[in-house]
């Protein structure tokens, strides 16, 4: 999990231009200003280093019934919980 | 100034592709949301659009012309055609020197552009079609639609995005007005349902997976859809000298842009527009009774907080107080059952209105 989350930490500062030590596991994305083209460069960056598809849909973001809680994933907004879809995903894959 | 008519209509729609299946499916209410078919198709996850599924191309065109047709200038030409066909106008030497085409259309030929591409990269072929830049020009619409009329007057596209239709349609109507041409042919036309396409918007992340429902809370997204439909607008002495059948007329046009986001809208600029267009018809608010709401409500929907109050909004609700109701009536949009064919969704209101008049 550590190796997949500082991964993800590096690559959302990449697409960010920010600091790797300004974010923390609990950031916020939005508390830095992320807006949605922002998330989905972030989630594209993310499905190409580990191969996989994070089923994120910008309308259905904070909808308790979209995609992602279909997926049996949790939300995108904080570093750690971005982590842990992509960790979620690469695990399936593995399993698979 | 001119007074402007408009006295044709002709349209290519995933829901029929002559004015009568067009009403009647809008009547009854009628989708055509659902499985679709395109070339190289099962590389996409995209299950649902709204195709145009009844177009015979070879039954409207001989198969030398064809050669230079992408789908989107075949539905922009059949519906142009039309729309003349059902104006009843003869283009005399004088029309023929000066009317207008004026075509909305953001993407061009896409399948020709999907199918050249795959070929050199997919098949590694070392050449693509001789014809691909003919087809695939966004102005190829509106360059076919003067050469098979044989009008020669201004003829040109508009490229912006969802609201190029409506734009198509506010400049001709107002070149008509000012007498820079007494005709125009007008419209938007798109046809992008390629995998190129459909991968792009996958990618966006915007696309509803279920159904097209742009005003519920629980909306997931838009629905790609493609077609065409193509107005005759005339100025109104010319059109009542002929005895023309007038389905409606333009009163005012109203344009503005929000200088915000590049996929959300801000509903503050509608508002600026509606008001441009009530100003420009020298009418009042209370004079209106019915609102379509054209185009999509954003590309990106959540709901934007509004930056005085903090408060969040619905993509259709203004941040000035006055919301659209403050116009006695409800804002509707057709496009609900037909999918989301981007430059010209609003394209679908014109026909869908004034079809109600016949």
């Amino acid at each position: 999990m550590e190796a997949i989350a500082e991964e993800v930490r590096q690559i959302i500062s990449r697409e960010l231009e920010i600091p790797l030590e300004s974010l923390a596991p609990d950031t916020a994305l939005k508390d830095l200003g992320v807006e949605s083209l922002d998330l989905i460069e972030i989630i594209f960056a993310l499905e190409d280093k580990f191969d996989i598809s994070i089923p994120y849909n910008a309308n259905e973001a904070a909808a308790a019934k979209g995609a992602l809680a279909k997926a049996g994933l949790g939300k995108l907004e904080t570093v750690a919980e971005i982590a842990a879809a992509v960790k979620s995903l690469v695990d399936a894959k593995i399993s698979a | 100034m001119n007074r402007v008519v408009i006295t044709g209509l002709g349209v290519v729609s995933p829901v029929g592709c002559t004015l009568e299946e067009f009403w009647s499916a809008l009547v009854e209410g009628r989708s055509a949301i659902g499985p679709f078919s395109i070339a190289r198709g099962e590389q996409g996850s995209t299950r649902i659009a709204a195709q145009v599924s009844r177009f015979d191309a070879e039954s409207r065109f001989e198969s030398r012309k064809l050669g230079l047709l992408d789908r989107f200038a075949q539905f922009a030409l059949s519906a142009a055609r039309d729309a003349v066909r059902d104006s009843g106008l003869e283009i005399t030497e004088r029309l023929t020197l000066e009317t207008a085409t004026v075509i909305g259309n953001s993407s061009g030929g896409q399948t020709t552009v999907d199918d050249s591409y795959f070929k050199l990269y997919g098949e590694k072929s070392p050449r693509v079609h001789p014809l691909t830049i003919p087809r695939w020009m966004t102005s190829a619409a509106a360059s076919q639609i003067s050469m098979d009329l044989g009008l020669k007057g201004p003829a040109f596209c508009v490229g912006t995005a969802c609201a190029a239709s409506t734009h198509a349609i506010g400049l001709a109507f107002h070149m008509l007005r000012a007498g820079l041409a007494p005709v125009a042919v007008t419209g938007g036309t798109e046809a992008c349902l390629t995998l190129g396409s459909i991968k792009s918007w996958e990618a966006l992340r915007v696309l509803s997976q279920d159904n097209c429902r742009p005003f519920s809370r629980t909306r997931s997204g838009l629905v790609l859809g493609e077609g065409a439909a193509v107005l005759v607008l005339e100025e109104r002495a010319h059109a009542l000298a002929r005895g023309a059948r007038v389905y409606a007329e333009i009163l005012g046009f109203g344009m503005s842009a929000d200088a915000g986001d590049i996929t959300a809208s801000d509903p503050d600029g509608a508002v600026r527009a509606m008001r441009a267009a009530l100003k420009d018809a020298k009418r009042n608010m209370q004079d209106v009774d019915y609102v379509c709401r054209t185009s999509i409500t954003s590309t990106r929907t959540a709901p934007e907080r509004c930056k005085t109050t903090g408060r969040r909004r619905r993509p259709c609700e203004p941040s000035s107080g006055r919301r659209p109701d403050a116009l006695r009536c409800r804002p509707a949009r057709p496009s609900s059952g037909m999918g989301w064919a981007r430059p010209a969704p609003s394209r679908w209101q014109r026909p869908r209105l004034l079809s109600a008049n016949r």
